[in-house]
């Protein structure tokens, strides 16, 4: 017989009060202020941009997403992978694979989503009980599978992609012209961005935290970890995932680089850079990596690589990254006003 | 009623086995001291009790039910709290967090991807009061000074309102200070709740003297001796073993 009853223990008698009920916790407004800063920075951005810069910044609010999904994984749970890419290769191929059903683009958003989310949950059950370091190893090997399937399978169309993905319609508003599509993607994004946020905050979120500090430690005070583990997992696949069916549906065309191992490593750049450790981190590593690469050196071989040791300089000299250095400004101002 | 029964529990790591045959019986309210020398196999024993380990034959029960399957989080959610030799927190939080998650997660609330993470309550406050924490309630908990951590483990097991606490070492490493401080907490719980069950490894015998009902002598993975604490202390066996003479656990 296996122990079925939840917490039978006999009641403790007498003695202090060690457990009672929580205090009323005031209502948190972070998950609405910070999104809605992040849509307003961006799209002020935006209007003051030229049109091959808006460009970029369309490409880097939806990478910010991306980037985010990471941090579910690398910042918030202490899950290492080398295969994100292959999530937002699967969100934009469903996308464009969708591309003829009379959906509205919300609906190819959402399958995207849930698609990737299908795919996480497979390959989180498959690696339930590997090491860290093994289930990084396992990603990459899904990442490169998934990428080398693009290229095995005719109506993937190699290397070629699929393009003509339409932008479709909202609420009756055309989402062709860019600005149109701009409105769109910033508000999905800052939507999603404000429910990670949320998430971020609450007790699961929280819990996520424990099992990265210290996952014997969290199984020892009753937190189940495999099954946090894979829910974190799924939260970020289907987040990459939608991130990949706006990509799509925001260059009209998706290729097999969505999904290669080149990318999953840019992808662990951008968090880094802006730091893994708080929420917004990775979003702004994304958008600043964006910048970097677009402003300042191209797509040259030579460009790449001055950017890449100019990332690891920054990355070897802020290990927190920017949002680090910014909390760390930020602590020495507090120190200094302190001592006045 | 027996709270915690083991019935010829073995464990080993693919070789040689590390516990062997054990057989435990521990009622409600006892406090039961597992002593011995490095090597004898308490904390793997301990490991074992708390879920961290599967016994590889052998059975557990609890509250007379199966749990020998039982991991650690489960076991945890059945009354079961536990602190470990070298006291495990979660570094980047303050002290009062760390209490905060202890209890949220005996509360089921990790299921939560909503509300905010509720603060601080009466019950955290009076933990945090109870092991001398309260003034650090605030601090990050990785500034703390090594005493104080094992403190703190034992403040998160106290949020979380166990009916079988394991203390694993509770004084390793405290500062003069803290032992005593340490043991008339647990003295008090032990007054304040006197269903509570207390399992506690440990090395210094002031420690086991002091608290407990109950002592377990282990030697080469077996229970050497078993018996009140003053009765352990005068037995010869205690010494031999102690003093590292042979012993055979299969000699009995």
């Amino acid at each position: 017989m296996s122990v079925s009853v939840r917490n039978p223990a006999p009641p403790i008698n007498a003695g202090p009060p060690f457990v009672t009920a929580s205090s009323r916790s005031r209502f948190d407004l972070r998950p609405i202020y910070e999104p809605l800063i992040f849509l307003l920075v961006t799209t002020a951005a935006y209007f003051v941009m030229p049109p091959n810069m808006q460009y970029v910044l369309g490409i880097a609010v939806i990478y910010a997403l991306l980037a985010t999904s990471l941090g579910v994984l690398f910042g918030w749970t202490g899950i290492y992978t080398f295969g994100h890419a292959a999530f937002f290769g699967i969100g934009a191929y469903a996308t464009a694979l969708l591309k003829e059903q009379a959906w509205g683009p919300l609906a190819f958003l959402g399958m995207s989503a849930l698609i990737a989310v299908i795919a996480a949950v497979l390959i989180g059950l498959i690696g339930q009980r590997l090491a860290k370091v093994e289930f990084a190893m396992l990603t990459m090997i899904v990442g490169q599978i998934a990428y080398l399937l693009t290229f095995r399978v005719p109506v993937l169309q190699g290397d070629n992609g699929i393009y003509s993905i339409p932008r479709g319609d909202v609420f009756g508003i055309d989402l062709t012209p860019p600005v149109s599509f701009w409105w769109y993607s910033i508000i999905v994004v800052a939507i999603v961005m404000g429910v990670l946020r949320r998430i971020h905050l609450s007790p699961f979120g929280e819990s996520l935290n424990a099992i990265r500090d210290d996952a014997v430690k969290a199984a020892a005070i009753g937190i189940p970890v495999k099954s946090l583990r894979l829910a974190a997992f799924a939260l970020a696949g289907g987040v990459a995932g939608l991130a990949g069916g706006l990509f799509a549906q925001q260059g009209s065309i998706v290729t097999p680089s969505t999904l290669s191992f080149t990318f999953s490593g840019q992808i662990i750049i951008m968090a880094l850079l802006g730091g893994m450790m708080g929420f917004w981190g990775p979003a702004l590593g994304a958008i600043l990596f964006q910048f970097i690469n677009a402003l300042v050196f191209g797509n040259s071989t030579h460009g790449t690589l001055v950017l890449g040791i100019i990332l690891l300089a920054v990355v070897m000299l802020f290990p927190s990254g920017v949002l680090g250095v910014f909390a760390r400004l930020r602590d020495l101002l507090m120190r200094s006003r302190s001592r006045q | 009623m027996n709270v915690l029964e083991l019935h010829n529990v073995h464990k080993n790591y693919g070789g040689p086995p590390v516990v062997q045959d054990v057989s435990l019986s521990i009622a409600a309210g006892q406090t039961v001291a597992i002593i011995g020398p490095n090597g004898a196999g308490k904390t793997t024993l301990f490991g074992v009790m708390a879920g961290e380990h599967r016994a590889t034959k052998g059975s557990i029960s609890l509250f007379g039910k199966d749990a020998t399957r039982a991991g650690a989080q489960r076991l945890s959610h059945l009354g079961v709290a536990r602190t470990f030799p070298v006291a495990r927190y979660f570094l980047a939080k303050t002290v009062e967090q760390n209490l905060v998650i202890a209890r949220d997660a005996h509360q089921s609330k990790y299921r939560n991807p909503v509300s905010r993470t509720p603060r601080s309550d009466e019950g955290i406050r009076t933990a945090l009061r109870a092991v001398g924490l309260d003034e650090l309630r605030h601090q990050p908990s990785n500034t703390l000074s090594h005493g104080d951590r094992k403190s703190l483990e034992i403040a998160m097991a106290l949020t979380q309102n166990p009916a079988v606490l394991l203390l694993d070492e509770p004084t390793a490493g405290m500062g003069a200070e803290d032992i005593p401080r340490t043991i008339r907490l647990l003295k008090g719980l032990r007054e304040s709740r006197p269903d509570l069950t207390i399992i506690i490894t440990a090395h210094d015998m002031e420690v086991v003297f002091a608290l407990a009902d109950r002592v377990v002598l282990m030697a080469n993975g077996r229970v050497a001796l078993e018996g009140n604490p003053s009765a352990i202390r005068d037995d010869p066996l205690t010494r031999e073993i102690y003093l590292g003479n042979s012993y055979e656990g299969d000699k009995q």
